[in-house]
C-alpha cells in the first residue's frame, strides 16, 4: 500500500515539474513580445526597453529565469505580475475557489445523474429501453459547454430569475444566494458530462453481471436489488471512478467556456486573460494550479480505489 | 517480447484466435446497421456534402452584410434569421459545415498517426523505447486537454490549422495508449515470432503484421474522436481561436451573437442546433462501432 502511494506521488511531482517547465519555456521562448514590450508600448526606445527587461530579469538566461522561478514557486511565491503590479499568488487565489466550486458542483451533478442511469441501462442492456436510455445520452453529450451554458443562461435569465445574476456572489458575501447563482452554471458543467459517467458505468456493469459470482449470487436466491446495486455496482467501480479522475481535467475545458458565458471570475477566464495580455508569468502560475488540481483529482482517485477494490495494489 | 517462442502454452489449447474480437456467444456482424446507425450515417454524409458543395446551394453569400435586417427573425427569405450585422444565418450555418468537418479531421488524421506510430513502437520494440515514449505519452495525459490546447495555440497562434494541431497533439494520448496496448497482446503471438524468424525487419513486421491486426479498436478510436475533436474545435472557436471572424464559424458564431441571446435567442440556437447534430452523428456512429466491433474496450466517448 505504501510503495503504491509512493509510486503514485512521485509520477505526480515529476509530471507537475514536467509541466512547469513546459509552460515556462513555451511562454518566455517562443512567443513574440515579452511582458516588457506590452509595458512599454509600441513606441518605446530599445534603451527604455533593455531597461524593463533588466528590470524584470528577461535578460538572463531562460535556463536562470526558470531555476529562479522553481525556487521562488517551492517558497509559494509565484511572482508579481509585471502589467498589473498585483502578486501572481493573490490573483490565483482569487480565481481557483471560483473554478473549484464550479467544477466540484458540476462534478457531483455528472455523477449523481450518470450513475443511476447506467446501473439502469446496464440491467436492461439489449432491450429496447437500454436504446431509449443510450440515445438521450448521446444527444446530452454532443452539446458542448457553450451551447448547455447557452441554454442555461437563457433559462436562468428569463424563467428561473432568483437562480440569476449579473455578476458573481462570493461565497463570503452571501452563501446561500452564492450556491443560488452557481446552480446553473454547474448544471451546464455537470449535464453534458453525466453521460460520459453513465457509459462508463454501464459498459462496466454488463461486463460484471456476466460474471460467474452474479450466477452464484443469483442461485442463491439474494433478491435482484440486493445484486445490482451492492454485488455488482462495487465490483463495477473501479474503472468508473478512475474515469471520475479523469473527468476533472475535462471538467476544466468546460470551465474555460462556462465562466466566460456566466461572466465568472474564475481560473478558466484568468488564463484567456493573461495569454491576450501575453502576461506569462501569471499564466505559468494559472496553468500549474489548474493541472495541480487534476494530478490531485487523479490522485485521490487512486488512493480511494485499493478501498474498493484490493486487487489493484498488486497491478 | 524477444523470447515468446519459450512462452509456456499447451499445444493442445492454443490462444483464442482473436484476442480483441467478442467472446464466442457474439457473432460477428456488420459493423453498422439498423435504424440509428443509418441515420447517423446519413447526417454525417449530408453534412460532407454540404461542406463540399454548400457554396453553390447558399442562398447568399455567408459574409454578405447586409443581406437582410439586422436580427431579423425566421423567414421567407431567410429561412434561419440573420444575424447582429444582417448577413444571412442559413448560409453562415452552411459555410460553417466546412472549417468545422476540416478541424477534426485535421486533428484526428494527425493524431492517428503520431499516436498509432508511437504506441506500436512502444509495444512491439520494448524496453528504453517503451519506457521514453509512455513517459511522454503519460505526460500529456496528465495535463487536463483544454489547457494543454490552449497553452498549444497561446505559443502556435490561432487559426483553423493551429487549432486543429492543438487538438490533435492534445488526442495523441488516447491512440498511443489503445495502440500500445493492442500491440502488446499483437506482438505475443506465433504469427509475429514466424514473421521474425522469416529474416522480416522490426519495422516490416510493425507496419505490415502488427498495424493491420490492431485496426479495430483504432478505427472506433477514431469515430469517437471525430466527435470529441468538433466538440474541442467548436470550443476553441468560441474562445476566439478558430477561424478569423468574418468566416463562418459555430464556435465564434455563437460567442459573437452570445451578447442578443436574451433576446433574440435564434440567433445561437441555429448554429447550436446544427453543430449538436453534426457532433451527435459522429457520436452515435462511434458508439455504435464500439459496440459492434469491441464491446469489450472500456474508453466511455471521451476517454
Amino acid at each position: 500500500m505504501i510503495l503504491y502511494l509512493a509510486k503514485k506521488l512521485t509520477s505526480a511531482v515529476g509530471v507537475l515539474l514536467a509541466l512547469s517547465a513546459l509552460v515556462f519555456f513555451a511562454g518566455r521562448g517562443l512567443v513574440p513580445g515579452n511582458a516588457a514590450a506590452v509595458i512599454a508600448g509600441a513606441k518605446a526606445s530599445p534603451e527604455t526597453l533593455a531597461a524593463i527587461e533588466h528590470k524584470l530579469g528577461l535578460d538572463q538566461p531562460l535556463y536562470r529565469q526558470y531555476l529562479d522561478w522553481l525556487t521562488g514557486a517551492l517558497h509559494g511565491d509565484f511572482g508579481v505580475s509585471p502589467l498589473s503590479g498585483q502578486d501572481n499568488l493573490q490573483v490565483i487565489a482569487q480565481q481557483a475557489p471560483v473554478s473549484f466550486e464550479l467544477a466540484l458542483m458540476g462534478l457531483l451533478i455528472a455523477v449523481a445523474i450518470g450513475l443511476p442511469v447506467g446501473v439502469i441501462a446496464a440491467t436492461r442492456s439489449g432491450k429496447g429501453l437500454d436504446w431509449g436510455i443510450r440515445i438521450p445520452l448521446l444527444v446530452v453529450f454532443a452539446f458542448p459547454g457553450f451551447v448547455s451554458g447557452s441554454v442555461a443562461l437563457y433559462l436562468s435569465a428569463h424563467f428561473l430569475t432568483n437562480l440569476y445574476s449579473a455578476s458573481y456572489i462570493p461565497f463570503s458575501d452571501n452563501g446561500i444566494g452564492n450556491l443560488q447563482t452557481m446552480l446553473m452554471p454547474a448544471l451546464a458543467v455537470g449535464i453534458p458530462t453525466a453521460p460520459l459517467v453513465a457509459q462508463m458505468t454501464r459498459s462496466s456493469m454488463i461486463e460484471v453481471l456476466a460474471q460467474p459470482h452474479i450466477t452464484t449470487a443469483r442461485t442463491n436466491g439474494i433478491a435482484e436489488w440486493r445484486i445490482r446495486y451492492v454485488y455488482a455496482l462495487r465490483t463495477a467501480l473501479p474503472p468508473v471512478l478512475t474515469l471520475i479522475g479523469f473527468i476533472f481535467g475535462f471538467l476544466v475545458g468546460g470551465l474555460f467556456i462556462v465562466e466566460e458565458i456566466f461572466s465568472l471570475p474564475g481560473l478558466g477566464r484568468g488564463v484567456l486573460a493573461s495569454i491576450s495580455n501575453r502576461d506569462f508569468s501569471q499564466l505559468t502560475g494559472q496553468a500549474l494550479v489548474i493541472a495541480a488540481a487534476f494530478i490531485l483529482g487523479n490522485l485521490l482517485v487512486d488512493i480511494a480505489l485499493p478501498f474498493v477494490d484490493r486487487r489493484i495494489i498488486n497491478r | 517480447m524477444t523470447n515468446t517462442v519459450a512462452r509456456p502454452s499447451p499445444p493442445t489449447s492454443p490462444p483464442p484466435p482473436a484476442p480483441l474480437s467478442p467472446g464466442p456467444k457474439r457473432a460477428r456482424r456488420r459493423p453498422v446497421r439498423g435504424l440509428v446507425a443509418n441515420t447517423a450515417v446519413l447526417l454525417i454524409v449530408g453534412y460532407v456534402l454540404l461542406a463540399v458543395f454548400g457554396s453553390f446551394l447558399a442562398p447568399y453569400g455567408p459574409n454578405e452584410v447586409g443581406a437582410g435586417p439586422r436580427l431579423s427573425a425566421p423567414s421567407a427569405e431567410h429561412w434561419l434569421g440573420t444575424d447582429a450585422l444582417g448577413r444571412d444565418q442559413l448560409s453562415r450555418v452552411i459555410a460553417a459545415t466546412r472549417p468545422a468537418l476540416l478541424s477534426a479531421t485535421y486533428a484526428v488524421l494527425f493524431a492517428l498517426v503520431i499516436g498509432t506510430s508511437i504506441g506500436i513502437a512502444a509495444g512491439f520494440l520494448g524496453r528504453l523505447w517503451d519506457g521514453i515514449l509512455s513517459r511522454l505519452v503519460d505526460l500529456l495525459f496528465a495535463v487536463p486537454e483544454y489547457l494543454l490546447a490552449i497553452l498549444v495555440i497561446a505559443v502556435m497562434g490561432s487559426g483553423l490549422l493551429n487549432a486543429s494541431l492543438a487538438i490533435g497533439i492534445v488526442s495523441i494520448p488516447r491512440f498511443a495508449r489503445i495502440a500500445r496496448g493492442s500491440t502488446l497482446e499483437i506482438a505475443r503471438r506465433s504469427f509475429v515470432d514466424a514473421a521474425r524468424l522469416c529474416g522480416r525487419g522490426r519495422s516490416w513486421i510493425m507496419f505490415r503484421h502488427i498495424l493491420p491486426n490492431i485496426a479495430s479498436p483504432l478505427v472506433i478510436m477514431t469515430a469517437i474522436n471525430l466527435s470529441t475533436a468538433e466538440g474541442a474545435y467548436a470550443a476553441l472557436s468560441f474562445l476566439g481561436f478558430g477561424v478569423r471572424p468574418p468566416d463562418a464559424d459555430y464556435g465564434s458564431m455563437i460567442s459573437s451573437s452570445q451578447q442578443y441571446l436574451l433576446t433574440d435567442p435564434w440567433v445561437v440556437a441555429f448554429p447550436a442546433i446544427a453543430f449538436v447534430l453534426l457532433v451527435l452523428a459522429f457520436n452515435l456512429l462511434g458508439d455504435i462501432l464500439r459496440d459492434r466491433l469491441d464491446p469489450h474496450t472500456r474508453t466511455a466517448a471521451g476517454a
